[in-house]
């Protein structure tokens, strides 16, 4: 039996608004565990590029200060813990202002968990960064506290396809 | 003799046609900001993606016979990154004589609307406060009378091209223009080549961080070969010639307002006619971030 064309796009719209509903309530972004990311910018000279560049930091979400030096060529973005903003967000930012992200020193919370033979760094339930450097000391860490949150403190490249590596350099309970 | 309804009917040809100049500049977005570099040379756009600003200038060109002010106003658009729109017109009408000139090589000309686009095409940044770009600039103009003095006065095209070097201590761009008038009736302004190079310094007085105040100075030089004018499709005897001027300019930034003030020398002209020599061109600019 067929349905009436206005039977159709009743339920055409009825799909529509379900998926519309599901979206609108799925959570949209998971935190990333970032707290604070020192990114170095090359190519950024003069007073308004940074004025630009803190503007738009500053209206990322749950961004809670922004510094920006010329003559050191970096930002310094605090976040608050369980900030949804990631690393690309801020790259983003740097790029629309027509500069060159190059690598960040970044602090990150979390949990320690083992992926494939890997070390990662979990938030919101996800694995967030695959941990280079300091790995005897990650793997102490896992090993006392395999389900406590870790603090992390290491360098992100500055490829975007290595943007998920971290490079440990410190790490604090 | 025009009746009232032919006479609004030019009025509202006009106003529609410039509206459109403005329209597309705005629709597509606005400009890079002048006061981001010099004030009379080709620059590279720097305006991120989705960014508005705004340069008021105040402009003051003189001859040996008289004096000209004119006030502009810019505004600028990052459509992208490296994409920039700009539209430029007077806010008030300038004196009849010079109103031709080019009020910088970004601003248009003084009796004009411009709508224009930049494209930087090239762009490294090899160290921190350092990169090299070159750019692109098309723009189309729309005049404000339709003549200017005894001569009909059309639409032109304006084309350039940028390359330069921007860091903490020093700036330098060098570029070519072209600005090129359609015919109206038979009169056609001289097409104008014009070639910039800007060298800028900043004192180490001058190289605090952000958020204080950003200053540096700059020498710049525009030479100018300026076609006949052609009237009645003949070419004028007192028209063209040859400029070359020099000169400073400062520019001062904080946060997100800037000023910048500059004037030009001539150092050389060669007149085709007996048309008064420039004896200086002034420009003061206020630039506002959005």
């Amino acid at each position: 039996m067929h349905r009436s064309p206005v039977i159709k796009a009743s339920v055409l719209f009825k799909s529509l608004g379900l998926i519309i509903a599901l979206v609108g309530l799925a959570p949209l972004a998971y935190s990333d565990g970032l707290t604070r990311v020192e990114q170095t910018i090359f190519g950024m000279d003069c007073a308004p590029c940074a004025y630009g560049i803190e503007h738009g930091l500053k209206r990322l979400s749950d961004v809670t200060d922004v510094r920006v030096s010329l003559n050191a060529g970096v930002a310094i973005v605090a976040l608050t813990p369980g900030s949804t903003t990631t690393i690309e967000n801020i790259r983003k930012v740097i790029r629309d202002n027509g500069f060159t992200p190059k690598a960040a020193l970044v602090v990150v919370t979390g949990t320690l968990v083992r992926v494939d033979g890997h070390t990662w760094l979990e938030a919101s339930g996800l694995p967030r960064y695959q941990l280079t450097g300091v790995t005897k000391e990650i793997e102490a860490m896992r090993n006392a506290r395999p389900s406590g949150e870790v603090q992390l403190e290491g360098e992100v490249p500055e490829s975007d396809s290595t943007a998920r590596e971290l490079f440990v350099k410190s790490l604090t309970g | 003799m025009h009746s009232p309804l032919s006479t609004a009917m030019q009025f509202l040809s006009a106003t529609s046609t410039r509206l459109v100049v403005l329209g597309c500049t705005a629709f597509v977005g606005a400009a890079s900001a002048e006061g981001h570099g010099p004030a009379f040379g080709l620059a590279t756009p720097t305006l991120a993606r989705g960014q508005w600003s705004s340069d008021t200038a105040v402009v003051q060109a003189g001859t040996q016979s008289d004096d000209t002010l004119g006030y502009r106003e810019m505004l600028g658009y990052g459509i992208t990154e490296d994409l920039q729109a700009l539209a430029t017109f007077p806010v008030r009408r300038p004196d009849e004589s010079g109103s031709g000139l080019r009020t910088g090589a970004m601003m248009g000309s003084m009796d004009a609307i411009e709508a224009s686009l930049q494209w930087r095409f090239h762009r490294t940044a090899p160290e921190i406060g350092t990169r090299r770009e070159s750019a692109l600039l098309v723009g189309i103009t729309e005049p404000t009378d339709d003549t200017r003095g005894p001569m009909q006065i059309g639409n032109s095209i304006h084309l350039a091209a940028v390359t330069g070097y921007a860091s903490r201590t020093t700036y330098w761009w060098a570029g070519a223009g072209v600005q090129r008038y359609f015919e109206k009736g038979d009169d056609r302004p001289g097409t104008l080549y014009y070639v910039t190079g800007v060298f800028g310094y900043r004192p180490p007085l001058f190289r605090h961080d952000y958020p204080k105040p950003d200053w540096r100075v700059f020498l710049e030089a525009v030479a100018e070969s300026t076609e006949r004018d052609r009237m009645n499709g003949l070419p004028m005897q007192n028209s063209g010639g040859e400029k070359l001027l020099v000169g400073p300019s400062v520019l001062g930034l904080y946060g997100r307002w800037g000023f910048e003030a500059g004037v030009l020398l001539p150092v050389a002209q060669s007149l085709n006619g007996t048309q008064s020599e420039e004896r200086y061109r002034a420009k003061f600019v206020f630039t506002y971030w959005f």
